[in-house]
């Protein structure tokens, strides 16, 4: 239930969480330990660097969606003028300054392809482009050198976005101005712009080149609309263990409710633009698109398809569509861990298929995963000691505290 | 209409209703004040309380005690309904009432049907959340006693209005009254009796809608004369382009294709989806022919190999003569002597049936060439009239289930070929029964069973 506090900005609400720096750095050892351990493993197996490449780039690709389903969610929020998000903002705020760590991470790749390995992106590889039509016709895009400029300004994009929104957000928890308010405003419009057309460009480039005859306009959509999903997940649980601990006045089960009402629409959006783009290819028909799927529908990958609709769609709509589900702790961290989960697996069934036969899943995927998603919290951390976790001088901040759903 | 000012003189406190009064309404200026207000009647006891608000006031639906809508289960069940009832419509449209294939996509899938059903639960259960406000709001409602109120103008404005029902049990003007006024009413309000006149709907609208009823009828009235009666107009034409659509009809020329002809024929090679009847034995009633055999028929079928496969009556016809024995062709042809298919008894009467309907007009109900039609005509000496051989003949007899068949399916003489009106099944079906008539001339008492024997004896 909703906690009756009436928060009061003289209490201790604008106190920083102590992470004491012995925890962070063991916890930033253990990180690059799996890491390690991951790069080891590739090394010492047949193909495994294929398989490690593939999986690097799943686990990047999904530290990175989380930090810019929350660059998406702090612009929007900005765009609209939203009253209610300000006492969860600032949680978004950090996920999103921290993408500098798992962009930094997936560097590497770039520079494997400038050195012409083609193991990921068939495209670097001139024998294979050598004589097809279709892949000569593409070359001028993709390129090496050229990936790695838009790589670059993609990435450069991101960071400075996130650390612009989290810096702004900062200086007026000192100065209290409420014009940064206003300047946030009107600038979102351009940042979110920015994150469209880049993460649709992103998603083509990263994700669709892995098959480079392939082609979806719908991809940059879909990549943007899983983003949105594990960024609110995250949101969602970090928000429901702020509320089920008690741990700010300014965050109660209305935050929590209106965040998991926007993840439950965004997902219920993932699901429409899946399904689009499955529609679209199923009733056209034409070989040159519907081979991507086909493979995606045999040698076990079915499997992963089905658990794809069911897992990522039918049961969090069904479970989450009363007013009571959105407003239980317990079932929103379910939940959303359930599509972090999925949304993994969604981008498996994206990446994987273009190098492995059949689902394949082992201590390499685990790894990375869990690397990645260590390097993300790593700096979250580092942004959580250095400030408030509420945004106590923003001028809307007493509207949220008051928010109140109907 | 009593604006109390000043509370009338109440007795003691009784539960006794004033005829006079359907309630209170008691005007507040404040949040705080009428929610506070709500507290203290409601712990009075008093239940059919109401607070109207220019605004959603935070807490008031706890203050007041209001449980949950049912409106989100009518929503989901009109969501249902349309889902179910659009990938139901889907279904019964294009795969049972009216199969059509599209580019050879399944009759029925589930993807196609989803955006339909999509939009239909959309729709559903809008009007399922639409109807239930008005019918759990109890609209539409054209009058309400407190709108009689003065102090309620306000209640879209800047005043908040607390009302209470004078049906509830607890009410009691006497108690209730200064209760309000210490919460900080500014005036509370007897709500006044509703006029019986006031609550009816007004005249005017009455005959807004008489009149527009009337004028309704005038389209089906016009529509219903112009379907009876002639015009020497031509017909108007709404949609042109639909009425004259730029397509090809059937039997038409054509000045976009060479040969003229607006029907294409079929691309050679192909065989269209169902089409495929690559067992002879079952559709032709012969053996497989071979491509030696094909090597050595006939240079006309050699030329079409599908006349040979479909066909096999244009190589046996060498002449066209009714008269012409079946040619030397026929005889070479392999005939099928085993039925390509398990014959029980459930065929046979099919057979019989449809012997019945397609082969007794001219062949007899026993086969004897000598049905209703023949018997007309050789009434009549038609010269042209070849009776039918009977089927018991011994040479018919011997002929193979395959030959059968194949006379059934392409005609034999003058008979005509069945086979666009009989399908395959039902032709080999009347050759089944067929052959279970020959038997009954050629069968002796020991083919007969037991236990029917005594009873053809009685017939006999």
């Amino acid at each position: 239930m909703a906690s009756t506090h009436v928060w009061n900005p003289e209490d201790n609400a604008g106190a920083t969480v102590p992470v004491s720096s012995r925890r962070l750095s063991q916890l930033g050892a253990a990180v690059a330990f799996v890491l390690a351990t991951a790069i080891g493993i590739a090394l010492m197996s047949p193909d495994g660097t294929r398989r490690l490449s593939h999986a690097w780039l799943l686990s990047g690709w999904y530290a990175v969606s989380i930090s810019l389903g929350a660059l998406f969610f702090i612009a929007i929020q900005h765009l609209v003028r939203a009253g209610w998000s300000v006492s969860v903002r600032r949680l978004a705020e950090f996920l999103g300054a921290s993408i500098g760590w798992p962009l930094l991470l997936l560097a590497p790749l770039v520079l494997l392809l400038l050195a012409g390995h083609s193991d990921l992106f068939p495209w670097n590889d001139p024998e294979t482009v050598q004589g097809d039509k279709i892949l000569e016709g593409k070359s001028a895009w993709l390129n090496a050198p050229f990936f790695l400029v838009r790589a670059v300004l993609y990435a450069g994009i991101w960071v400075t976005c996130g650390r612009w929104y989290l810096r702004a957000s900062r200086r007026q928890d000192e100065t209290g101005d409420a014009s940064t308010t206003l300047m946030l405003e009107s600038r979102s419009a351009v940042a979110l712009l920015l994150l469209g057309i880049t993460i649709t460009f992103a998603a083509f480039d990263w994700l669709m080149s892995l098959d480079p005859h392939w082609f979806s306009t719908i991809f940059g959509i879909y990549a943007f609309s899983g983003a949105m999903v594990a960024g609110l997940s995250v949101l969602a649980i970090v928000v429901a263990v702020i509320v089920r601990r008690q741990l700010h006045p300014a965050i109660n089960c209305e935050h929590l409710h209106d965040v998991v009402k926007l993840l439950f629409g965004m997902n219920c959006f993932w699901a429409y633009i899946a399904f689009s783009q499955y529609l679209l290819i199923w009733y056209a028909n034409i070989p040159e698109e519907t081979v991507w799927l086909r493979h995606r529908q045999m040698h076990g990958w079915d499997s992963i398809s089905q658990a794809l609709v069911i897992g990522h769609f039918v049961v969090p709509f069904l479970v989450l569509m009363p007013r009571a589900a959105k407003r239980s702790t317990r079932l929103v961290i379910v939940m959303s861990g359930l599509l972090l989960v999925m949304h993994w697996l969604d981008l498996y069934w994206v990446v994987y298929p273009q190098f492995a036969e059949s689902p394949v899943f082992g201590l390499t995927e685990l790894l990375t995963a869990a690397g990645f998603a260590g390097v993300l919290a790593v700096g979250v951390l580092l942004q959580l000691r250095r400030s408030a976790f509420i945004p106590i001088q923003d001028p809307r901040l007493p509207e949220s505290v008051a928010h109140h759903v109907h | 209409m009593s604006s109390v000012t000043a509370p009338p003189p109440s007795p003691a406190p009784t539960a006794q209703a004033d005829p006079t009064s359907r309630g209170l309404v008691a005007s507040f200026s404040s949040v705080d004040a009428v929610l506070k207000a709500v507290r203290l009647v409601r712990e009075l006891g008093i239940r059919r309380v109401d607070v109207h608000s220019p605004h959603p006031i935070h807490g008031l639906d706890d203050a007041l005690g209001l449980k949950g809508s049912p409106l989100p289960w009518g929503a989901i069940a009109g969501a249902s309904l349309g889902f179910g009832g659009g990938v139901w419509m889907a279904w019964w449209m294009n795969a049972i009432d009216y199969p059509f294939l599209i580019s050879g996509k399944p009759l029925f899938s589930i993807i196609p049907s989803l955006p339909v059903a999509f939009e239909l639960a959309i729709l559903l259960a809008a009007f399922a959340v639409v109807g239930g406000t008005l019918l759990f709001g109890g609209l539409p409602r054209l009058s309400n006693p407190r709108f009689r109120v003065p102090a309620f103008s306000r209640a879209t404005n800047d005043r908040y209005l607390l009302a209470v029902d004078a049906d509830d049990e607890q009410f009691q003007t006497g108690r209730l009254q200064p209760l309000l006024r210490q919460a900080g009413a500014e005036s509370v309000d007897h709500i006044p009796v509703e006029n019986p006149t006031e609550a009816r709907v007004p005249r005017a609208i009455w005959m807004a809608t008489a009149i527009l009823l009337v004028l309704a009828l005038i389209p089906p009235v016009l529509i219903a004369k112009a379907r009876s009666s002639t015009s020497t107009r031509p017909r108007l034409s709404f949609v042109s382009d639909m009425d004259h659509q730029p397509k090809f009809k059937a039997q038409s020329t054509s000045r976009l294709f060479a040969d003229g002809r607006s029907m294409r024929p079929q691309v050679s090679g192909t065989v269209a989806r169902g089409d495929l009847r690559a067992d002879d034995r079952y559709y032709l009633g012969r053996e497989p022919v071979s491509s030696d055999a094909l090597a050595k028929a006939p240079s006309a079928a050699r030329l079409q190999p599908s006349a040979l496969l479909t066909r096999v009556s244009d190589v046996d016809s060498g002449s066209p003569s009714d008269q012409a024995p079946p040619s030397q062709a026929a005889a070479n042809i392999d005939w099928v002597t085993e039925f390509p298919l398990a014959v029980d008894e459930s065929l046979i009467r099919r057979g019989q049936q449809r012997y019945g309907i397609f082969c007794a007009t001219c062949h007899g109900q026993g086969g004897e060439g000598d049905g209703l039609v023949t018997l007309r005509a050789l009434e009549l000496e038609q010269g042209t009239w070849v009776r039918p051989t009977s089927l018991h003949a011994e040479p018919i007899r011997n002929q193979p289930v395959g030959q059968l068949f194949n006379s059934i399916s392409n005609g034999v003489r003058r008979m005509p070929g069945y086979a666009s009106q009989i399908p395959v099944r039902d032709r080999w079906a009347i050759v089944a029964y067929v052959r279970a008539l020959q038997r009954t001339r050629i069968a002796s008492s020991s083919d007969v069973p037991e236990d029917i024997l005594p009873n053809l004896r009685e017939i006999n």
